[in-house]
């Protein structure tokens, strides 16, 4: 007969045993919910079921060094065409009778927070009549002023298009000449290859359940408790900002308004790329960039505002504010002297949460309005060539 | 707060360590304070007052009882007490009703006067707890319970937080019991409490509210939608309707249990009832056998000298009724008024039926089971039409494009037209097919631990998820944990919440 165990011997035996049935069932319990994710990845976006699967997927560089979309990339709801647009199949060749629409931005035209479908230029192809427009949307997220020129040679150029809308990031233009002032000019040199990964960085990079979950916590508790979830959003994004101030700025301090140097440069920048685009023919449309921000609603949509700052650190708060009330007057400026058609969507998009997901990303219907100031350009008036006939006349 | 939501999740888990924490003759203390506290966070004062009214004059009623020995004294102290419960329940739900109705009628008479328009009150969980309040003062009036002389266990057996917005309807004399004897929370109630919720928490915010996204935009706007489209809605309304009542009734009872309380089931696979009477004993089970305590069977006492029509008027007087419960609509009058007749009618041909079944030799057929079900689940999902559509002119609408606009409808499926096109325009076959997978799954399961449960009464509920061995459950949570947090709609209002 089986001696029973010494219950002194017996209780750490117990809780050893406890702790391991405990320790494996989490692990089962993580592997399965890991396993979840990636078939549902499977079904739902086509994501392969091994490997790592991220936004990565959707852009990579052209051989000039250039960020551009990749043909046929897929993540989650982003979707690109053969040429490596986003929206559906566009022929390079267009159809007889139709204006060809380019639409020409950064993230903000891409699309970030809208339904598949409901980005500007999609929408904006809604509102057009099929028979008489295709609208093409070139955007690429990260897109700068600098970067244009490149760009259209190679990507929207080939596709013939008789309209281009551009839509100009200030804050990247900022940015941008913010760096190569403190490089003297020069171009930031290539990073140096990656530091190797921690375990943590490495299991956040390929475990897909992490930010699944950390989505649907976060959304519970705003939804929950917005009050204070809003503060702690608030504080941890300063503690952010500060932190990439200490490392950007190095003791400088941050600009509270554009250099006028910088707004020069952008206008003529600007100037440049509209008559590149006439040289082949093509019209092109200006808009002025909304931002959902100004100095009157800065304290309802604070942790938004300190949100964008992350981006261009370069700029204090009142720096941003300042950057798209000039930046959009240059704007304006150039259009009127290069009699281009302008549409002020920054004017027409009011200035609430419905419409603007962050300060410069819309939402489903951020985008509608967007698009319809367009389209009202495009339709209600003349053709923005004839236009340019009937003036020179 | 919603019982699908974090913020009741985290006070249920912040109740349980108070209940555990504190000597057994405090326990009460600790659930009577956060049921309260539960009403109190849905911002309604006048709610918390009516509750409080109801517990007031049926604790009052019940003792003034007990003390009274006439007759005659006793029959007011219930009728009292039963007229002030339900003119708390009429002041909340139906007043405005009642008000708009009487102004159409004087309209209709061309009489000028008007009874001042009055704003529908919100009365999350009223008729729950003015019902069991009622039966409460009945069963000591007929002397079936004692009255409950601790005025802190009656008043949380009117409030306990699982059950107050949605029931079950208790009986007293199934709660109050439970409530003297709160004993702490051992693993296995743990267990299963928690396997309950997450289980009706599934069946809740991955099924139906996902189903509910088909439904609502056809019922939305029942005059865009045609034929095969409003069928399949209504099929699909059916389906929603089970999932989330069922999901929350799971739910109540797995947060009850985690705290040793067992309330009663209200489901036994309602749609696979051979009859409508059958229906309703498996559907909404603790109000079906309310209604049929407390209203059918005195309505039948009294018109026992009608002998062929006694019982029928009365289940039509009944249903009436319980269409009248449900909501202060005439949409909810006709649903009633449809289960009314379909009782009757069965009462009434009852006979012609079993001679019809013989006369096609069917009546020990297997098929006639089949048969059955097939009739009653489509009688069934006729009267959810007025339960759903928002007018009469809507329910009426989709009852005739049913029937009149179908041929056309599957002539266009036949030419290769998508059902999910014809339904909701711009959404995948995929994501209803998933859904409906997942619905048959959890029907397949329901109706496995049914099969199990008539072997073996005394087995627990949800036993095929604790029955599999430990790394089958770790696997079996993980994937349910998924579908809920990740596949689940956010989780709106309950149906059954509104009654």
């Amino acid at each position: 007969m089986q001696k029973p165990a010494h219950p002194v011997t017996a209780l750490p035996r117990r809780i050893a045993s406890l702790a391991f049935r405990g320790l494996l069932f989490t692990l089962l319990l993580a592997v399965t919910l890991e396993i979840c994710a990636r078939i549902d990845d499977a079904l739902r976006y086509g994501a392969p079921f091994l490997g790592s699967y991220s936004n990565e997927r959707l852009r990579g560089k052209d051989p000039l060094g250039f960020t551009c979309n990749l043909p046929n990339a897929r993540f989650e709801k982003w979707q690109h065409n053969s040429l490596g647009f986003r929206g559906p199949e566009v022929a390079r060749e267009k159809k007889g009778g139709v204006t060809r629409v380019v639409c020409l931005g950064a993230s903000e035209s891409y699309g970030l927070y809208e339904s598949p479908g409901k980005e500007w230029p999609a929408q904006l192809d809604e509102l057009l009549p099929d028979s008489q427009y295709e609208v093409v949307n070139a955007s690429v997220v990260g897109l700068s002023l600098t970067s244009f020129e490149a760009y259209l040679q190679k990507h929207v150029f080939p596709l013939h298009p008789d309209i281009v809308v551009l839509v100009v990031n200030p804050l990247f233009y900022v940015t941008g000449q913010s760096k190569a002032e403190q490089k003297g000019g020069h171009p930031p040199p290539a990073p140096a290859a990656a530091p190797p990964r921690s375990l943590k960085e490495s299991l956040a990079a390929n475990l897909r359940i992490f930010p699944k979950l950390k989505q649907v916590v976060k959304q519970a508790i705003s939804d929950n408790f917005p009050d204070p979830f809003r503060r702690y959003q608030i504080a941890q994004t300063r503690k952010q900002v500060e932190e990439i101030e200490r490392m950007r700025l190095r003791g400088r301090t941050a600009m509270e308004a554009v250099p006028e140097s910088y707004l020069e440069n952008f206008g003529r920048g600007l100037q440049r790329t509209v008559e590149l685009i006439r040289s082949r023919n093509c019209e092109v449309v200006l808009t002025s960039y909304p931002a959902l921000i100004s100095g009157e609603n800065l304290a309802r949509h604070q942790e938004i505002f300190l949100d964008n700052r992350r981006f261009c650190i370069e700029l204090s708060l009142t720096g941003i504010v300042d950057t798209f009330r000039r930046f959009n007057s240059v704007t304006a400026e150039v259009a009127g002297r290069m009699r281009a058609p302008f549409v002020d969507t920054h004017r027409f998009m009011p200035k609430s949460t419905e419409f603007f997901g962050d300060n410069v990303h819309y939402t489903d219907q951020g985008a509608r309005v967007f698009a319809q100031s367009v389209s009202t350009l495009l339709t209600g008036r003349l053709h923005p060539r004839q236009a340019r006939q009937e003036e020179r006349r | 707060m919603n019982l699908a939501s974090l913020p009741f999740i985290a006070f249920v888990a912040a109740l349980l360590f108070l209940f555990n924490a504190v000597p057994a003759r405090f326990r009460w203390v600790i659930l009577l304070c956060g049921s309260y506290l539960f009403y109190a966070s849905f911002r309604v004062p006048y709610l918390l007052l009516a509750l409080m009214a109801v517990t007031v004059i049926s604790y009052a009623c019940g003792l003034l009882l007990l003390r009274s020995k006439e007759p005659g004294a006793r029959l007011f102290w219930m009728w009292g007490g039963v007229l002030g419960n339900l003119s708390i329940l009429f002041w909340l739900k139906y007043l405005p009703f009642a008000a708009d109705n009487v102004n159409a009628a004087l309209d209709a008479f061309s009489l000028s006067f008007r009874l001042p328009a009055l704003q529908v009150l919100m009365a999350l969980g009223v008729s729950y707890y003015v019902f069991q309040g009622i039966s409460y003062l009945i069963d000591i009036y007929l002397e079936v319970i004692e009255p409950e002389r601790h005025p802190g266990f009656f008043s949380l057996s009117l409030a306990f937080f699982p059950k107050l917005l949605q029931g079950p309807i208790e009986r007293s004399g199934n709660l109050l019991p439970q409530l003297h004897g709160l004993s702490r929370s051992s693993l296995s109630s743990l267990r299963l409490g928690a396997n309950l919720f997450l289980w009706g928490a599934f069946k809740k915010v991955v099924i139906a509210d996902r189903l509910a996204t088909f439904v609502d935009p056809v019922y939305g706007s029942v005059h865009q939608f045609h034929g095969v489209a409003v069928v399949i809605a209504t099929y699909l309304f059916a389906l929603q309707l089970y999932f989330d009542f069922s999901g929350y009734t799971d739910m109540a009872l797995g947060a009850g249990r985690l705290f040793n309380v067992r309330l009663t089931q209200n489901f036994n696979a309602p749609y696979l009832a051979t009859s409508v009477a059958d229906f309703w004993r498996r559907w909404h089970i603790s109000f079906s056998s309310w209604i049929l305590d407390y209203i059918f069977k005195p309505l039948q006492f009294s018109l026992r000298d009608w002998p062929r029509w006694g019982v029928p008027a009365a289940l039509l007087a009944t249903f009436l009724f319980s269409g009248i419960w449900h909501g202060a609509s005439w949409c909810f009058v006709a649903w009633g008024g449809i289960h009314g007749l379909y009782l009757a009618a069965g009462v009434l041909f009852k006979k012609g039926r079993v001679r019809l079944c013989k006369r096609l030799g069917v009546e020990k057929s297997p098929l006639l089971k089949y048969w059955q079900r097939f009739v009653t689940f489509h009688l069934v999902c006729f009267s959810w039409i007025f339960f759903r559509a928002r007018s009469l002119d809507d329910a009426l609408y989709v009852s005739a494009s049913s029937v009149l606009d179908l041929p056309a409808g599957l002539a266009r499926l036949a030419e290769g037209g998508g059902l999910v096109e014809q339904l909701a325009p711009g959404r995948s076959a995929a994501e209803l097919l998933f859904t409906l997978a997942l619905a048959g799954a959890v029907a397949l399961l329901g109706w496995l631990e049914l099969q199990a449960r008539k072997k073996d009464p005394a087995r627990e509920e949800l036993s095929f998820l604790h029955g599999i061995p430990f790394w089958g459950s770790a696997i079996a949570y993980g994937a349910i944990f998924y579908l809920i947090t990740i596949c689940g709609l956010s989780a709106k209002g309950f149906l059954y919440q509104q009654f």
